[in-house]
């Protein structure tokens, strides 16, 4: 989790040896080993995890990708809404920040 | 060697007991129990009458039991009973003609707290050929009457408290101790299933008027034949309410079966691929009803439909 407030230039990443997933039906659910916790998340906040256990991404870079793989419009996809599903999965320890120079 | 307890003179079994020698086998526990109170023994030699038992320790037992005193003086000024299952746990200490209650608090916090080698789940439990009905619902819901009810049209009665679920198959095991019933189930069971099978009632329990309705022979003798899950249930009863089934996205139902383990969060990764193996092999449900009969036929309508066959 980000120790203090988020900021923009923050990019997100995740490490997806320490998760187990399965999808049922369009949601998933996800064992996080760290905490023992099971998650269970929307196409969305998968979508998230998933793009950032890739490489880690921007805000903006995940907003963008998402509105691609999900063909989605800028309105249907904001970027507060990406914002949001970030603040929860940091909360969780799912994402973790990186700070890019 | 184990015989059924009524088949052992009831001095004996108190003498047992008083040692800490009276061993209780059934499904994959074996029960270490002592204690010296007359309503225990009186207990366990109705209610208990069918189950196996030996008057000398195994050398390995899962669940060891100490009924007892909270201090000194309780032994003999309005006597009470504790269950002390072998580690700290907080328990309220009850009038010694209270001490059936106290034996089942017991062993159901020894299975709750101590227990690693299942999942275990607060949920009634039946089974028959095709698989097992598993009922998860908080105390109050009436999990234990619809348990007793399905026992009665046929089904094996696994357990009416815990789903003991293998963290390798997802099997279920059966652990069949008498049906806890509270407050007006005691009437309505006593209805479907007979006087015969009830215990006597004890009035102004912590958790009101209570009675245990006494497992089958049958399903006692099939208490080593575990079973797979063909349909997960949350019934919820509320008087008045319309019936209703509502089927549960698999995922859902283990967001909802991870709040009713007792040792979920403690097991980690092997219960939670435990119970995708389960939800993977279950329909499940939601219910809401008003009445026995109704959620009877929602389980009935469930199956004829096709789901948990």
């Amino acid at each position: 989790m980000a120790a203090g407030p988020l900021k923009e230039t923050f990019h997100w990443k995740s490490d997806a040896s320490l998760w187990l997933s399965e999808e049922f039906d369009d949601t998933f659910l996800v064992f996080f080993r760290p905490s023992g916790e099971t998650h269970f998340l929307n196409f969305l906040s998968f979508g998230v995890l998933s793009k950032c256990s890739e490489q880690p991404h921007s805000k903006e870079k995940l907003a963008s990708a998402l509105r691609d793989l999900f063909d989605l419009s800028e309105t249907e996809l904001p970027e507060s809404l990406i914002a949001t599903v970030i603040e929860q999965l940091d909360e969780t320890g799912l994402l973790t920040p990186v700070v890019q120079s | 060697m184990t015989v059924k307890l009524a088949q052992h003179n009831r001095r004996d079994i108190a003498s047992a007991l008083k040692k800490g020698m009276f061993t209780l086998t059934l499904g994959p526990f074996k029960h270490l129990v002592s204690g010296t109170s007359a309503p225990l023994l009186d207990y366990l030699y109705d209610t208990y009458r069918d189950y196996d038992v030996a008057l000398k320790p195994t050398d390995v037992s899962e669940i060891i039991l100490n009924l007892k005193a909270p201090n000194i003086l309780r032994r003999f000024i309005r006597p009470q009973v504790s269950p002390d299952p072998g580690f700290e746990v907080p328990t309220i200490p009850l009038p010694l003609k209270m001490a059936p209650l106290a034996f089942e608090m017991g062993m159901n916090l020894s299975v709750a707290l101590k227990c690693c080698r299942f999942v275990t789940v607060h949920a009634g439990v039946v089974a028959n050929e095709q698989g097992a009905i598993i009922m998860s619902a908080a105390s109050g819901s009436g999990k234990s009457t619809l348990s007793a009810a399905l026992a009665d049209q046929g089904y094996r009665l696994f357990s009416d408290e815990f789903a003991l679920i293998d963290l390798e198959d997802a099997m279920l095991h059966p652990y069949p101790r008498p049906i806890s019933l509270k407050q007006d189930s005691i009437a309505v069971v006593r209805d479907i299933v007979g006087a015969d099978r009830i215990s006597a009632p004890l009035s102004g329990t912590p958790k009101g008027d209570i009675a245990y309705c006494r497992v089958s022979e049958h399903d006692l003798l099939q208490a080593h034949k575990k079973a797979a899950a063909k349909l997960i249930l949350f019934p919820r009863y509320e008087a008045g309410v319309s019936p209703m089934a509502r089927k549960l996205n698999p995922a859902e139902a283990v967001m909802k079966l991870i709040p009713a383990s007792t040792n979920y969060s403690l097991l980690g990764e092997p219960a939670f691929r435990a119970v995708l193996k389960l939800v993977r092999q279950a329909k499940a449900y939601e219910l809401s009803y008003g009445t026995t009969e109704q959620s009877l036929q929602l389980i009935a309508d469930i199956q004829a439909s096709g789901a948990g066959r």
